[in-house]
């Protein structure tokens, strides 16, 4: 099967597979991210403000990480005076190089930042050679 | 006949709307390419007796948090700390905001200072401002 081929039965899968939702008006929003590299790892800071640790969603999916959240719903309470955010999703997506290892991916979500870890494999790591002696 | 209570003065204003959706346009032109945007941005919510300032700040701790009421004037600041400040570390992209920030609002009523309660929740800030009793419109009995 070519490449297209398998693209289009990946697609094809997926329309089936999804569950048919009410059509909602949501606004999505690309969070703010921050990207550094340590020795060992990438990490992946990222604000999704309003969003609880029970609604994130991260998946790797051909050396694609997405990342998605949804706010909680704004307090309904009383009239809308002045508004500079609304409730809705975040999504946002990032390529990863061959170096990650993504089966040791963690993450933590504190405060509406969502923190990734992304340890690089064994083979990507720096190391220092011994020389040996004679 | 005109209304007997104006619950808030900006209803008066015909052009209050306007000036939302203008500076809501903005924000969206504005919150992908730059950060002008005022930081944090925040939404206002009220009944006639309370009013809900709500300010997005994920990722700040709580206890540098620094909230002031002056008369009709909510006063937020704090400082929003980069991220890992190691030197061995190499920065690839940094889009969060990061040094301290305050922002003013303007209250539709005199609250009561007393009553004032904060809660953080998931990044957001939500600041209940109860409305003073001395401010609310009183229902004057008319004696036969």
């Amino acid at each position: 099967m070519t490449t297209e081929q398998q693209v289009a039965k990946q697609e094809e899968n997926r329309s089936v597979e999804g569950e048919a939702k009410p059509i909602q008006r949501q606004d999505v929003y690309l969070p703010a991210t921050d990207i550094y590299e340590r020795d060992d790892a990438i990490v992946l800071v990222a604000d999704m403000p309003g969003v609880s640790e029970q609604d994130v969603d991260i998946h790797v999916e051909n050396h694609v990480l997405t990342i998605k959240g949804t706010t909680a719903r704004l307090d309904q309470a009383g009239d809308v005076l002045y508004s500079e955010f609304l409730p809705g999703r975040y999504e946002r997506s990032f390529t990863l190089s061959n170096d990650i290892d993504s089966e040791g991916i963690k993450a933590r979500m504190k405060n509406g930042v969502l923190t990734l870890e992304l340890p690089k494999s064994a083979k990507a790591r720096p190391r220092k050679i011994e020389v040996a002696a004679g | 006949m005109w209304p007997v209570i104006n619950r808030f003065e900006h209803q008066l204003d015909p052009f209050a709307e306007l000036n939302q959706l203008h500076r809501r346009m903005n924000r969206l032109f504005q919150s992908a390419m730059d950060h002008s945007a005022e930081f944090p941005p925040v939404n206002v919510r009220g009944t006639a007796d309370e009013v809900v300032v709500s300010a997005e700040l994920p990722g700040v701790d709580a206890d540098k948090l620094d909230l002031t009421v002056e008369g009709r004037v909510l006063t937020l600041a704090g400082e929003r700390s980069a991220g890992p400040q190691d030197e061995k570390w190499v920065v690839y992209r940094q889009e969060r905001l990061s040094g301290s920030f305050m922002r003013t609002v303007r209250l539709p009523f005199e609250v009561d200072n007393d009553r004032i309660a904060a809660r953080y929740e998931n990044g957001i800030l939500h600041v209940t401002l109860p409305r003073s009793e001395s401010t609310k419109p009183r229902r004057i009995q008319i004696s036969s």
